[in-house]
């Protein structure tokens, strides 16, 4: 019990520092800048406060997933909805019979 | 004993009809905390209560039973709904004359199926709770409550005839829809399982498993907060608990056991995914219900090894959802808005909610010392005495789980500040979040308070015997 303890902690550790690995590269690349920064000729420059929004959160993974791709399948139109219910139905029975 | 659920079904008809006639809400308030109270007292009496109505003798007449299982579950839907409508007074500003009754009848549906002994029985109020939900998602009348109030009719109508198709051929397979005597007259014939799977069909698409939860993200984003709570939690549980009880009192697990597992999994990975491209806040929320639905139903799939994790993931996810919802919903309030992408640094001006929201993520994800670590954990290791791959899977949608809800807590409360808000958050609308926070604290550290009775729950579903001996002699 104890070794499973170990195991499962440490992977989720794991997964969560891989999270947030993600979470850092997903943010940083889709900065929007609201202002835009002062040029000088020389000397170090910042850019003040910029904004993060929703959608560009984890858009790296997004795009690599090709979760659009899910995205589509839930189109709000009833008449897809109703042939995906049909097609779990006819699945459940038939899954049910070749089990059997 | 068997006067207290005649006392809860005169209360909740007293508070419909009273409250129809006086259209004073404060009426189906009092009644629905009432009955959490009524029900709350029956968990005293160690024995299955059993009420036979009109004196006619099961299998013939309607009988309701309350063994374990079913009072965890009336205590959790009454507990919620009466969150939920001390939390209405002022989240809900018009047509409150309608909204009530109809909560009222909404908690009176979801306990008849909990408690009802007969299959026919279960499908009209699964009608009854439906039809109320149809209703409550529609306030406030919007262009946008009324098509997804449409859609979440057609959807449940299909549902319900589902329910009701496999109920007809069962009571012409075995002669009876009480669910003791059809467990005795099961036969191991592809007929009855033809009957099952239609069956099933039905409460997947009320619990919204793959590939039947379409409508739910539709339904639950445009709701009010307080209706999107008890949707999410209570209405998708009870659809769970129907599944259930049919499973493991009529029919047996072992031949669903395996496509549970599998509609499970997908549940779990595609209401995560979904939930990670979002931008509007409760279709987020609502497509992590269907995440967290696929991991009761695998639970469930375990058969007895799951079956604890399977129902303390249930009660988790009904804590949790309500939690998210109502602490969403005091953002909406204020705001008027949904997307995430309009929100922002609201941190400073809501603390409570913040910490509520912050609470209730964590849990969802499965961080320890929270109420949603322990289920997740009892899960986990249910899982691995399976297959540790399952494990690794339920461990990896975790972490999705905990990405996505972090995309929110950041996107929502912190950042720079884009709305100011001018009203302060009445009380009746804090309360109810901070009794859910303090649960999934409470149940996260001492999980030993609740555990015993979640076995207890178990093992009433699995001991069949003492069902059927209780309900037919």
């Amino acid at each position: 019990m104890i070794e499973k303890w170990t195991i499962f902690i440490s992977v989720f550790i794991l997964f969560s520092f891989i999270g947030f690995l993600i979470y850092l590269l997903g943010s940083k690349r889709y900065k929007e800048e609201d202002s835009k920064s002062e040029m000088y000729k020389c000397g170090e420059f910042t850019l003040s406060d910029p904004e993060v929004h929703a959608d560009n959160f984890y858009r790296i993974i997004k795009d690599n997933l090709k979760i659009k791709n899910l995205q589509k399948i839930h189109s709000g139109k009833l008449n897809e909805y109703l042939q995906w219910i049909i097609c779990g139905v006819v699945i459940i029975i038939l899954l049910l019979l070749v089990i059997l | 004993m068997v006067i207290m659920i005649s006392y809860i079904l005169i209360v909740l008809f007293a508070s419909i009809f009273l409250s129809i006639i006086t259209k004073k809400y404060i009426i189906p308030i009092i009644g629905i905390i009432l009955v959490f109270i009524l029900i709350a007292f029956m968990g005293f009496f160690q024995e299955i209560i059993i009420t036979r109505f009109g004196g006619w003798s099961p299998p013939f007449g309607i009988v309701w039973i309350v063994d374990k299982f079913s009072l965890l579950m009336g205590l959790l839907i009454s507990g919620t709904c009466s969150l939920s409508a001390i939390y209405s007074i002022k989240y809900i500003r018009e047509r409150k004359g309608n909204f009530y009754p109809a909560l009222c009848l909404l908690t009176l549906g979801m306990l008849g199926v909990v408690f009802t002994g007969d299959i026919f029985n279960m499908y009209v109020f699964f009608e009854i709770f439906s039809i109320s939900s149809y209703i409550l998602v529609s306030f406030p009348l919007k262009k946008e409550t009324a098509e997804a109030s449409v859609k979440f009719l057609i959807m449940g109508a299909l549902s319900t005839s589902f329910i009701l198709l496999g109920v007809a051929m069962l009571y012409g397979l075995a002669g009876t829809v009480n669910i003791a005597d059809l467990a005795l007259k099961f036969r191991q014939e592809n007929v009855f399982y033809i009957a099952l799977g239609i069956l099933m069909s039905g409460f997947f698409l009320k619990a919204a498993i793959f590939p039947f939860h379409f409508w739910l993200p539709d339904a639950h984003s445009v709701a009010p907060s307080s209706i999107s709570a008890l949707l999410s939690s209570v209405v998708v549980g009870t659809g769970v608990y129907a599944i259930m009880r049919v499973l493991f009192t009529i029919f047996g697990l072992s031949s669903f056991s395996i496509i549970l597992i599998c509609f499970g999994l997908i549940t779990m990975i595609l209401g995560g995914l979904m939930a990670f491209v979002q931008s509007d806040v409760k279709r987020l929320i609502a497509y992590s219900t269907i995440s967290q639905t696929g991991y009761i139903i695998i639970a469930i799939g375990l058969g007895s090894n799951g079956l604890s994790a399977g129902i303390f993931h249930l009660l988790n996810n009904v804590i949790m959802k309500s939690l998210l919802f109502l602490s969403i919903g005091i953002v909406i309030w204020h705001t008027g808005t949904r997307d995430m992408n309009k929100l922002g640094g609201l941190g400073r001006q809501m603390p409570i909610v913040m910490i509520s929201f912050l609470i209730g993520s964590l849990s969802i994800a499965g961080i320890p010392l929270l109420n949603g670590f322990v289920s997740k954990w009892m899960i986990y290791v249910a899982t691995w005495e399976v297959n540790p791959l399952l494990t690794v899977v339920c461990l990896i949608v975790s972490a999705i789980t905990l990405a996505y809800y972090m995309k929110a807590f950041s996107s929502i409360f912190l950042g720079p500040c884009r709305i100011k808000i001018k009203e302060k958050t009445p009380l009746c609308m804090i309360v109810p979040v901070l009794i859910l926070t303090a649960l999934c604290v409470i149940i996260g550290i001492f999980p030993q308070i609740i555990t015993p009775v979640i076995d207890q729950a178990a093992s009433a579903l699995l001991d069949k015997s003492t069902y059927i001996k209780s309900v037919l002699g």
